[in-house]
């Protein structure tokens, strides 16, 4: 699964934003794409905030 | 005629079927039977004398393959001899699109890179450097907006040119091979070859709305009913006029068949047995397929479907599935066959062999004439299309709940401890293009129920009319089986007959219901329609009660999948063990349950 996620994008330095959820799946904008995640993979992934002026 | 051959290759979603009806106009057949764009589509298109030959790749992120398509997809791009690979990128998202293409280019020289949705790339205000792009990437580069038909000729002529191009001499791109890397580079060259941008116009507010706390299951519900009535309702008008017309070209059969003095064995044979049984099927499947499955290809290509499954996710979860299942369970409602090609929507390998393994508890197409027949000899009084509809409604939601129960005691039984994960991408919402789509979807099911009348159909037929007319020491082979089978079809609630029908059903679940009256009322062929008026009447000299029908009910619904899901299953999972398993699993829960049910019946454990 991890390979998968980085062919979507989800690589060191990428920015990912939420967009909204339903129960325990997860919907994330990254390079402009909405993937949806389950909750609990979702959690594994490290991200930093980045407010954005 | 020089011939060529071409492949289109891309990410899911980015409008690389619509590039390829495009092309080839409708030239073009699908390999397979596909009731989604999982399967491949071959198609050809002309140059003056030249002939382009062009087939349609399943959608894949990488060449790193997880699933059996994109296995299929790679295979096809590195090994066969292609004159011309056209990548097909989404022009507003070329940033990880690129990543398939860098790693192909990494083997292939002879590449198109097509930058579609260029509309949507607009209205986003995203403008690429194509000129730039070229210059790094070394491949022509080709903007399209293939729903619009623009961009389509240019693609034509850059592959004509490209075909005729010899790579020999062309320096390879140096990419190194791991993903994060590519996808830096991938990354890069976006942002040098962007030159406005992203204006994020994606509707976001129909996705809240889809998902939100209220609105989500009573939206999908109403959608997937509305689905269904049009499919039933619909269908019951064209049904009609098929059996019309086959029966007058029944007549004129017959005529032929007198004046070439043929026997009645091959009159026999030939129109009571095969032509007949293909008529039935045809009649019974054709329509509801032909109404079903285009809708639902119009909600995929609208994009509501992802989100279908994004929702019912967390409950699946529960059960030890997939998300994604919730689709493959509507597909199977049209087909089973076509349900379980379907789970190659899922990529954990584990909640794929689960939803083709469930997938039969959803009754498909052939089996609601049967069922709505029965559930209408359990009512009368008033409002009777009204309680029929609530019967088939409880039928369906009991099918669903044994579709969860069985998933959840495969995942943790057979399936224990593999690993199931989710990943959907949620493609924006993009608008049909109503007519093509409508008119591919009927020629493609069309030609799959012809085709499937004809291998499976004709040859049961044939054994039908046989089995009944053959005699051995005076009895038929079918009564033969019917005596053997009906002590244990007491059991079950039902009878012999009933038991017998289903068997040889077994190629074809619309034959079922046709096959029990002909049987009774010692018929050697199955009747039209149109004598079904003292249905009651004849079942109930037969020795049907409520009961029988119910049993009946519970069989139809929960028995052995037709023979096309059969074979189907062997194809995907490639395990005769699992083909086994999914034969026994539905069937051992019908004759549980309908054990259960008379018992408790006769034993007047209900009063």
């Amino acid at each position: 699964m991890r390979e998968r996620l980085k062919e979507l994008g989800f690589i060191e330095g990428a920015s990912i934003k939420f967009l909204y959820k339903f129960n325990t799946s997860f919907a994330f904008k990254i390079k402009n794409t909405i993937i949806g995640l389950r909750k609990e993979d979702a959690e594994k992934i490290i991200v930093e905030e980045y407010m954005q002026k | 005629m020089k011939k060529f051959d071409i492949a289109l290759i891309g990410n899911p979603n980015v409008g690389k079927s619509t590039i390829f009806n495009a092309l080839t106009n409708l030239h073009q057949h699908t390999g397979n039977w596909s009731g989604k764009t999982v399967m491949m589509a071959q198609g050809s298109f002309k140059i003056d004398e030249y002939i382009f030959n062009v087939i349609d790749l399943p959608g894949t992120y990488s060449l790193n393959a997880k699933s059996k398509d994109e296995e299929i997809a790679c295979e096809c791009i590195l090994k066969s001899k292609l004159d011309a690979i056209i990548i097909i990128l989404d022009e507003s998202r070329i940033g990880r699109n690129l990543l398939l293409a860098l790693q192909i280019m990494r083997h292939k020289k002879n590449i198109i890179l097509v930058l579609n949705f260029a509309d949507e790339a607009k209205q986003n205000n995203i403008i690429i450097n194509k000129a730039l792009m070229k210059k790094i990437l070394n491949v022509p580069i080709v903007e399209t907006s293939a729903r619009n038909n623009t961009g389509i000729n240019i693609l034509r002529y850059e592959i004509y040119k490209t075909c005729q191009k010899d790579y020999e001499a062309n320096k390879k791109l140096n990419l190194p091979e791991q993903t994060d890397k590519l996808l830096e580079i991938a990354d890069t060259i976006e942002k040098r070859c962007i030159k406005k941008n992203f204006a994020d116009k994606s509707n976001i507010m129909l996705d809240n709305i889809l998902t939100s706390k209220f609105f989500a299951l009573p939206i999908m519900f109403l959608m997937l009913l509305i689905v269904f009535w049009i499919t039933i309702f619909g269908a019951n008008y064209f049904s009609d006029l098929l059996t019309f017309f086959f029966s007058k070209l029944e007549i004129i059969l017959r005529k032929i068949f007198d004046f070439c003095n043929a026997s009645d064995f091959l009159r026999g044979i030939f129109i009571d047995g095969m032509y007949r049984t293909l008529v039935w099927v045809i009649s019974v499947m054709l329509p509801p397929m032909a109404i079903f499955f285009p809708l639902f290809t119009l909600l995929e290509d609208f994009g509501l479907l992802p989100r279908i499954a994004f929702n019912l996710d967390s409950i699946f979860k529960k059960f030890g599935s997939n998300g994604k299942q919730s689709l493959t369970m509507c597909m199977g409602f049209g087909c089973n066959a076509a349900g379980v090609v379907s789970c190659r929507i899922i990529d954990s390998k584990r909640d794929k062999l689960i939803a083709i393994l469930t997938n039969n508890f959803v009754p498909c197409n052939g089996r609601f004439p049967g069922l709505i027949i029965l559930a209408s000899m359990l009512v009368c009084g008033k409002f009777v299309s009204l309680k029929i509809a609530l019967i088939i409604s409880l039928a369906i939601i009991s099918c669903v709940i044994m579709t969860l129960l069985v998933s959840k005691i495969l995942s943790v039984t057979i399936f224990k401890g593999r690993p199931s994960f989710f990943i959907l991408e949620l493609a924006p919402y993009r608008k049909p293009k109503f007519f093509h789509t409508i008119v591919r979807s009927i020629f493609d099911k069309t030609l799959f129920v012809l085709w499937r009348a004809i291998i499976v159909a004709i040859p049961a037929g044939i054994l039908i009319w046989l089995f009944a007319n053959l005699n051995i020491h005076q009895v038929s082979i079918f009564n033969i089986i019917t005596k053997f089978l009906d002590p244990f079809g007491k059991i079950m609630g039902l009878d012999g007959t009933i038991l017998a029908a289903f068997l040889l059903g077994m190629p074809a679940n619309e034959i079922v219901f046709p096959l029990i009256i002909m049987s009774y009322t010692n018929n050697l062929s199955l009747i039209p329609i149109e004598n079904f008026n003292n249905i009651n009447q004849i079942l109930k000299i037969n020795g049907w009660n409520a009961t029988t029908i119910i049993c009946t009910i519970i069989f139809y619904l929960y028995h052995f999948p037709c023979s096309t899901t059969l074979l189907t299953i062997k194809k995907e999972t490639g395990s005769l063990k699992l083909t086994l398993l999914a034969f026994i699993l539905p069937t051992l829960i019908g004759i549980i349950l309908c054990i259960g049910f008379n018992f408790l019946k006769t034993s007047n454990f209900f009063l």
